[in-house]
């Protein structure tokens, strides 16, 4: 079994709040992981130390075989990898087209091949009349489609997505999870986090949920919805309260 | 509107700031807490210096120095008013009243209440009591009359506010569109400026120099007496009656001058004062103690109604925003009765573009490889240089050169042309330093201005060394151009010899790497997260103030070696040789060496420092 992703033990701390909780994630390669919690469970603190935009608290991890904590083999394994992060990564003063420019020259890839993927992912993103206006003027579904191209332009083995599908319209939405079911399909991986989770349900082939810090399940979809729908089984393990509302007595 | 929101609108504010300030840290709220206490202070000592002033020299003064102290405090009070709006300006997002607007709030209230927070300012908390001060001065040491000082002080304050009020409404208005609201904080920055570099132009002319000419001349005339005295083609007695009468002589036409000037500085300021509103309160003044109330009355009228029509017209900007009425520079939809059928074929067909529209063409700036370096550097260099261009914090900094020869022009076009050779090529690196200078928030927080941006860097495969030899050339174009300018600038003022004229070429390169080297240290060390369109640090906490303090002040010493191949030519005595030309090439080849090798170890330390650079540059800006 190859793998995508292993962690083992991650933790981060945020002074004495722990924020990721002795993390052992495994993510096979060629899967679609997606994975689930509430908010402020820690999904993008995990997103952050996997793309070393966040340096761990203790713990290990393996990002395509490579540990990313040692500096040589992080930027092998950076080279390897796909990301939208929460925040995006965008330069207001630059135009979409000159971003994307800007990310293929990153990856070092030949300028043709720049010039033609950038022409077909703005047009796929819908972004092609939009080209010449600085990512500033962007609105922020715009930012998202964007932020998703410049991920998919150098061909990734590994797309890390913190939800891809906020923000975005129901066409893209649609363009980008069937590119993304097709990404899969050659070999690659996909590792996501969404509070859609009918998305999820579509998508996936595997998820981990997080609650409070802590991996509470991680398996294949199927092993997790035992005949039940993500959403109960989610809930279940989210520990929501399904009596909360009947406490607001004054909206009775 | 009733008191309750009036309460918690106001609680709101103390809270934002409260809550800012914590952001900043203990330190800051340490700082600030002093300089609050410092304001308070201050505008205690102000009410009472203004109010001995009045009381003991005013008491009989000429009604015209009443007008110049007023016009003095005003010019002061406007001058902090001015910096107050530019800060505002740049700190400020587009108008927040659409935060308010779906409460159970009037839309009027809340123009009352946004109006009311903006008087809560550190300028009116200093100058009020300075006001109330020398009112009360003048009050008591001239009489009743100067009772209308009270409505023109509060009739002034009004305008100003109302005014300011109004302009900022329109600005904010015009900055709902985002690259907009950019160009508008740099022109309002810059144009505020030059109004108050205006001084230093007036600097240049020097009016009053014809006294010092007098001064010149009489010391002369003294030491002709005294020459003739020592060889005695006068007597003594002769010496000392002539000198007592060019003394005289002097003492009299200096005194007809002065009373020549200050007429004709009277005369002038009630012309001004009469024009421009501001004035109005100076004049005013100049009315109630000429013992003419009318016309102190005619300016508090004049000046409340400027401030009521001001108010009105920003509510209705207000009432314009509130109903869409601003398109925020957006073309509006074409109206489908008067779209040509060929526009609704397009539309149709999901095409913007106009049939035989040019295709888009590629290898534009972003695309440039430079010669010599890798890729990586290419890239992260000319995409650098893009963005910087657009931003228009960095078309602030282009304006340094402006500046500066306004400011230092004087001193340049005033200086002796009998300026020695060998100094010359030291005014032109003195230059160079100023411009690097103006850059430092640049090169000194080069991720800072990177924003959410930098996370490219930090997620991307570059070696980290690229990424800040990329970051160094990017700004070295715009450095280069401005040092090059202003060293044409020198050499029309102090023309050098050639072979040091050539020699400052490569000693503006040496100084860049050795300012990039500093710099690079400082931008992994105390990165600060600047505001979008400002070149303001946001919730800057004080240790990287403190290290940008200390770096300011190590700089001349790390550019010093730059000047090494110029005192070695003036310590070998070889003015007629081109050494300095030749060390200073030789010692640019060898701070390349140097800096490649420096900046391969920083790229380490950037790498196992980029996550905590991030955490803080990417912080979301107020």
């Amino acid at each position: 079994m190859t793998l995508a992703i292993a962690t083992h033990n991650l933790t981060r701390y945020f002074d004495s709040f722990c924020a990721v909780d002795n993390v052992n994630l495994t993510v096979e390669r060629g899967t679609f992981y997606g994975f689930l919690g509430p908010n402020g469970a820690g999904k993008s603190t995990t997103i952050k130390m996997l793309t070393g935009l966040l340096a761990p608290t203790r713990g290990e991890m393996r990002v395509l075989g490579k540990n990313v904590l040692d500096p040589k083999e992080s930027l092998e394994a950076k080279s390897r990898i796909g990301v939208i992060p929460e925040d995006l990564a965008l330069f207001d003063n630059l135009t979409g087209r000159e971003y994307l420019t800007f990310i293929g020259r990153m990856y070092l890839l030949p300028r043709d091949t720049i010039r033609s993927r950038t022409d077909e992912l703005l047009s796929l993103m819908g972004l092609a009349e939009e080209e010449k206006k600085l990512t500033l003027e962007y609105s922020h579904g715009m930012k998202k489609k964007l932020a998703l191209a410049a991920a998919l332009l150098p061909n990734p083995d590994l797309l890390f997505l913190d939800e891809p599908f906020e923000g975005v319209d129901a066409v893209t939405s649609r363009v980008i999870r069937d590119l993304l079911s097709g990404y899969v399909a050659r070999g690659s991986t996909v590792f996501l986090t969404s509070h859609v989770l009918e998305i999820v349900e579509k998508l996936c082939t595997h998820v981990g949920i997080i609650v409070k810090g802590e991996l509470v399940e991680e398996a294949s979809l199927d092993a997790i919805r035992q005949g039940s729908s993500l959403e109960d089984r989610f809930l279940e393990k989210a520990g929501a309260d399904a009596e909360a509302t009947k406490k607001l007595t004054w909206l009775e | 509107m009733n008191a309750e929101h009036l309460r918690a609108f106001f609680w709101l504010h103390w809270r934002l700031r409260v809550n800012r300030l914590k952001r900043g840290g203990i330190g800051n709220m340490v700082v600030l807490a002093l300089l609050a206490a410092g304001a308070v202070i201050l505008a205690g000592l102000l009410f009472v210096i203004f109010f001995l002033i009045a009381f003991h020299e005013l008491g009989d003064a000429a009604p015209a120095i009443i007008m110049f102290v007023w016009d003095g405090l005003i010019l002061g009070f406007l001058m902090f008013w001015m910096i107050g709006i530019v800060t505002d300006l740049q700190r400020a997002e587009a108008i927040s009243l659409e935060k308010f607007l779906h409460l159970p709030v009037s839309l009027a209230g809340v123009f009352l209440l946004n109006y009311l927070s903006s008087l809560l300012s550190f300028t009116l908390i200093l100058f009020v009591p300075a006001m109330a001060g020398l009112s009360l001065g003048l009050l008591l040491a001239r009489g009743p009359e100067m009772l209308l000082l009270a409505p023109l002080v509060v009739a002034f304050l009004f305008m100003v506010t109302a005014v300011t009020y109004q302009f900022r409404g329109w600005l904010a208005s015009l900055m709902v569109n985002k690259r907009r609201r950019r160009t508008i904080i740099v022109v309002v920055t810059m144009v505020f400026i030059l109004v108050f570099q205006l001084p230093n132009l007036l600097n240049v002319f020097r009016p009053w120099d014809a006294q010092r000419d007098k001064v010149t001349q009489l010391s002369k005339d003294y030491a002709d007496l005294d020459r003739a005295l020592k060889e005695k083609e006068i007597t003594w007695e002769e010496h000392q009656r002539k000198r007592k009468e060019l003394s005289e002589g002097y003492k009299a036409k200096n005194e007809e001058r002065n009373r020549e000037l200050f007429q004709n500085a009277e005369w002038t300021a009630r012309i001004v004062n009469l024009a421009l509103p501001p004035g109005w309160l100076a004049w005013g003044a100049l009315g109630a103690a000429e013992g003419n109330g009318h016309f102190a009355l005619l300016a508090v009228l004049g000046m409340g109604l400027l401030g009521a029509a001001s108010l009105r017209r920003a509510y209705r900007t207000t009432l314009r925003l509130y109903t869409g009425q601003f398109t925020a520079g957006q073309k509006k939809p074409q109206d489908p009765r008067t779209a040509t059928p060929s526009d609704v074929e397009r539309q149709a067909a999901g095409v913007s573009e106009t049939p035989g529209a040019p295709p888009v063409v590629y290898g534009g700036l972003v695309e440039k490889q430079l010669p010599w370096m890798s890729e990586h550097v290419s890239a992260i260099a000319v995409a650098g240089l893009r963005s910087l261009t657009r931003a228009p914090e960095v078309k602030m900094l282009l304006l340094t050169p402006v500046f500066l020869l306004v400011i230092f022009g004087a001193t340049f076009l005033r200086g002796s042309s009998d300026m020695h050779l060998m100094v010359r090529p030291l005014v032109a690196a003195g230059v160079i330093a100023m411009i690097l200078f103006s850059f430092i928030q640049l090169v000194g927080n080069q991720f800072g201005f990177d924003r959410s941006g930098f996370r490219v860097f930090v997620l991307g495969p570059a070696p980290r060394r690229d990424i800040l030899i990329g970051k160094n050339l990017a700004i070295a174009p715009l450095a280069f151009i401005m040092s090059l300018l202003m060293i044409v600038f020198v050499q029309i003022v102090y023309p050098m010899r050639l072979d040091h004229l050539v020699s400052v070429l490569p000693m503006m390169v040496s100084m860049y790497l050795l300012f990039c080297l500093m710099g690079n240290c400082l931008s992994i060390l105390a990165p600060m997260p600047i505001a979008a369109g400002t070149l303001k640090p946001s919730n800057s906490r004080m240790l990287p103030i403190l290290l940008n303090f200390a770096f300011l002040l190590a700089m001349p010493v790390a550019l010093s070696p730059a000047l090494l191949p110029l005192g070695l030519e003036v310590w070998f005595e070889a003015e007629t040789l081109p050494v300095c030309l030749v060390l200073s090439v030789a010692e640019c080849a060898g701070l390349v060496f140097l800096y490649r090798w420096i900046v391969g170890w920083q790229g380490v330390w950037l790498q196992s420092s980029e996550q905590r650079i991030l955490e803080i540059v990417a912080a979301k800006a107020e």
